[in-house]
């Protein structure tokens, strides 16, 4: 059993490694719609750009040769996180395995943390300003990542075991730290700061290029598909746990998380950019307001 | 000039803060007023350099007196002299106070840069361009660029245009000899406004990410547009003044023609200025749609930008349906214009208008209230309203600061004066102030066009024959989208002798360093852009030939093309 579950992890890890270029085309798309413009020509439009991207030269940047190798590593860890997320969520409906979610959240933190040494290294002024204010954003946002998930799994699990009102408000409440979480996370509008005014200050893509700049963003592109199918297996846990896991819940689970994906384009279509002081306030804010109210409930008792 | 002034200053004024100008300036330099003279809105004063200075050191407090434009003058040719042409406005009563100061060869003129903030500039241009001096202040090059000769001042009347484009870029011509090659073509490159996209450049002083202080170098490309225009015809002279904005080229035409028609007392057909003013507004309007997509694409807030630009397109289609193009109209004649707007274009230009203030306004209430947008505006790039004061600022930035400055109502010109419309204004001086402003105008310039489109008179379009004479001195003035456009013109028979343009962009820039100090980074390129600058947007490239000896300029798209074509 547990060798077939590996297996069919390994089997969707690769199926779901070509999503998420796809579904930014598709958000691309969308987002165009909502914008009166046409967009891209087709949704496989950004499978294109990276594919034009990979056949160009490779060009290093000056003292860019650790940001580079950086960039490849983020990916590779991105790419076993996928695989992470794919097992939690293939396993959850018998039993929660804390080492593998464990590991999934070091591995996602990894590979932030990743990203942004690659772009602490570059020698580009203007791009460690948009450097700093992601650090200082990702280490904020990454508290909530962590108790977002880690409650909003086990309290979904608990649901259908303990059901009781304050239970399902717990769990709604940690599943909207998880949202906003996942949200900073995948760099989007408004938290997209660290990349906002490239004439000014940027972020690590102003030093990429070609080769590099293509897997950077396949990299950018499939943190934001894990972050997606994490919310959606936090979504479909409690519905997980009562039906079984397979055929059903699994391709649901995925269909969710695709949704996820593009509700997260629509909803940044829809906002300005922040900035870094205003973002990070208004971040530490809503966490300890709600992370209050999560002490308070698991204080009373659920 | 005889010491009995009292009949004369009730003969010249216009109101009681002319009356009170005129007094204490004849009380204070007395036979230093060579002569006085008004026509029409303008109060002309002949005064010797010797006593400008005094004569503005008790007038400058006056809190409705603003520094229009300095025109500076080679009239050697006629009168042995240099003339400074010092044009203030008194706001209250729509009155031009301008001061005419002859200046002999190699004498220096007292600066009145600490009086009048705004006047920095134009001494600077003034000895760039024609090597006058100027007393009390450090002198330095400011419109011409770094390796031009000393002592080469182009609006002298003994250099030619064809001299002058002997000069260019000296440096240029030694760095092809260094180098050997027969051929070089110089691009240039930046540097660029962070807002923009157009050679500017700002260094803003940083800390954390906070600018502490800021240093603006403009006047990147300097294209000798007025001294173009002294061998050019008076009806030639509108097609060059319309391109000196690609955005807002009409209000550059019309102040020209306004100019001259003023000098020259031109009677203008009553339906020649409703026509001018529904493409005027018409321009105001595409501009500040134009300028609200920008900021909030600088807010990050694109799908707004996407939908201005949208909403934009129908003005574009306005403007082709009443001039033919879509900019750069071309329409303009000194005495009136040249394409008439047909009765049957009235219902769809109410039709246009009409959609174009639903989907603005939609669109307004809903860039509003995106909470990133409101955040980043309010409180940020603030103007006090005496700084805007003393640099003299015009348009939706001095309107943003609570002055309400609109050439539209104070100096009235073409139609407005037939037309009920308010002038927007906030009091608060920061980026969403002027914003504000913005927003307002677009309604009230739909309002005003549905107005004139009602009220259009019949009758020609253009004067039937007008005669030019020579050194009639004339102001036009225009309320562009960005604020006053002004023109001088020193008429000549066959077209100006000399013709002084000053954008709105010249007035206000001066005062970006301050509303830069102490704004976060990520707020600098609105706040830049909240002034709606327009910089010189024409580049051209260099080509020269040693072994011709030729030297030419053209777009830098016909080089890319060049490249393309030979691989």
């Amino acid at each position: 059993m547990e060798a077939l579950t590996i297996l069919l992890s390994l089997l969707f890890t690769s199926i779901l490694a070509f999503l998420p270029p796809l579904l930014d085309g598709i958000e691309r798309k969308v987002r165009a719609k909502i914008q009166s413009r046409f967009g891209p020509p087709t949704f496989l439009q950004t499978w294109y750009d990276l594919l034009k991207l990979g056949v160009k030269e490779l060009k290093i940047p000056l003292s860019g040769e650790s940001a580079a190798f950086l960039v490849m590593l983020s990916l590779i860890i991105t790419l076993i996180s996928l695989y992470a997320v794919v097992y939690v969520a293939l396993t959850l409906s018998t039993s929660i395995d804390f080492i593998v979610l464990a590991m999934l959240l070091v591995l996602v933190a990894a590979s932030h943390s990743l990203g942004l040494v690659a772009s602490a290294t570059t020698s580009n002024p203007f791009a460690l300003i948009g450097s700093y204010r992601s650090i200082l954003l990702t280490i904020l946002n990454e508290l909530g990542l962590v108790v977002g998930s880690v409650l909003s799994i086990l309290l979904g699990l608990r649901l259908v075991t303990n059901y009781s009102i304050l239970t399902l408000a717990t769990y709604l409440l940690s599943l909207a730290v998880l949202v906003v979480a996942t949200y900073v996370s995948s760099g989007r509008l408004p938290f997209d700061i660290h990349e906002a005014e490239p004439e000014l200050a940027s972020g690590t893509i102003i030093e990429f290029s070609g080769k590099i700049l293509g897997f950077y963003i396949y990299s950018h592109l499939l943190t934001r598909y894990v972050l997606s199918l994490l919310v959606a297996v936090a979504i479909s846990t409690p519905f997980t746990a009562v039906f079984s896991p397979l055929p059903a819940v699994f391709p649901a689970t995925l269909l969710l998380s695709a949704c996820v994906y593009l509700a997260y384009g629509v909803v940044a279509t829809l906002l300005g950019r922040t900035r870094v002081d205003i973002g990070v306030r208004t971040l530490f804010m809503y966490y300890l307001l709600v992370l209050t109210v999560l002490v308070i409930f698991t204080w009373i008792g659920i | 000039m005889s010491h009995d002034y009292s009949k004369l200053i009730d003969e010249l004024s216009r109101g009681h803060r002319s009356r009170a100008i005129l007094s204490k300036i004849l009380e204070v330099c007395g036979d230093s007023v060579l002569d006085l003279s008004r026509r029409n809105i303008i109060i002309k004063i002949v005064i010797k350099a010797n006593c400008l200075r005094t004569a503005l050191e008790n007038i400058y407090k006056e809190h409705d007196l603003y520094l229009r434009t300095i025109a500076a003058s080679d009239e050697r040719s006629r009168e042995g002299l240099f003339k400074l042409y010092y044009v203030f406005g008194i706001d209250s009563e729509g009155t031009n106070l301008v001061f005419e100061v002859p200046v002999a060869e190699g004498a220096k003129v007292d600066t009145i840069s600490d009086l009048f903030r705004a006047s920095d500039w134009y001494e600077l241009e003034a000895h760039d361009l024609l090597g006058i001096e100027f007393n009390g202040r450090q002198m330095s090059r400011l419109v011409l660029p770094e390796d031009w000769p000393e002592n080469l001042y182009p609006l002298r009347k003994e250099v030619s245009v064809e001299e002058l484009k002997k000069m260019y870029q000296p440096q240029l011509i030694s760095r092809v000899s260094e180098l050997g090659v027969e051929e070089v073509v110089r691009i240039p490159v930046g540097p660029y406004h962070p807002a923009l996209h157009e050679p500017e450049y700002f260094e803003l002083y940083v800390r954390g990410e906070k600018v502490v202080d800021a240093r603006y170098v403009g006047f990147m490309v300097h294209r000798g547009i007025e001294k173009l225009a002294e061998s050019m015809k008076y009806d030639q002279v509108p097609f060059l003044a319309e391109r000196i904005c690609g955005i807002c080229g009409f209000v550059h035409s019309t102040s020209y023609v306004q100019a001259v028609e003023d000098a020259l007392g031109i009677e203008v057909p009553e339906r020649a200025h409703f026509i001018r003013s529904i493409v005027l507004e018409v321009e105001r309007l595409h501009s500040h749609l134009l300028w609200l997509g920008v900021a909030l694409h600088l807010l990050g807030y694109d799908t707004g930008f996407m939908h201005a630009w949208r909403i934009r397109e129908k003005v574009m289609v306005l403007a082709e349906l009443l001039t033919g193009s879509r900019k750069t109209y071309g329409i303009d004649l000194v005495g009136g214009v040249k394409k008439d707007i047909d009765k049957d274009k009235i219902p769809r230009i109410k039709e246009t208008l009409n959609v174009l203030r639903k989907e603005f306004k939609e669109l307004v209430d809903v860039a509003m209230s995106v909470p990133q947008v409101k955040a980043r505006l309010t409180g940020t790039g603030v103007l006090p309203r005496g700084e805007a004061r003393a640099y003299s600022l015009v348009g939706p930035t001095v309107r943003g600061s609570g002055i309400a400055r609109d050439v539209r109502k104070d100096y009235t010109y073409a139609a407005y004066h037939y037309v009920s419309f308010k002038v927007p204004v906030y009091t608060e001086g920061d980026n969403l102030a002027r914003t504000l402003v913005r927003v307002d105008e677009v309604f009230e310039s739909i309002s005003i066009i549905e107005q004139l489109v009602d009220m259009m008179p019949g009758g020609p379009i253009k004067a039937e024959r007008w005669e030019p004479q020579p050194m009639r001195l004339g102001i036009g003035a225009v309320e562009a989208p960005r604020g006053e456009v002004i023109h001088v013109v020193l008429t000549d028979l066959y077209g100006p002798y000399r013709w002084r343009v000053r954008a709105p962009t010249y007035q206000n820039l001066q005062a970006v360093p301050i509303m830069l100090k102490g704004v976060d980074l990520a707020d600098a390129p609105l706040t830049i852009a909240s002034i709606d600058p327009c910089f010189s947007c024409t580049d051209r490239a260099v080509i020269i030939n040693l072994r011709s000896g030729s030297v030419k300029t053209l777009p830098i798209e016909v080089i890319s093309r060049r490249v393309r074509e030979n691989g």
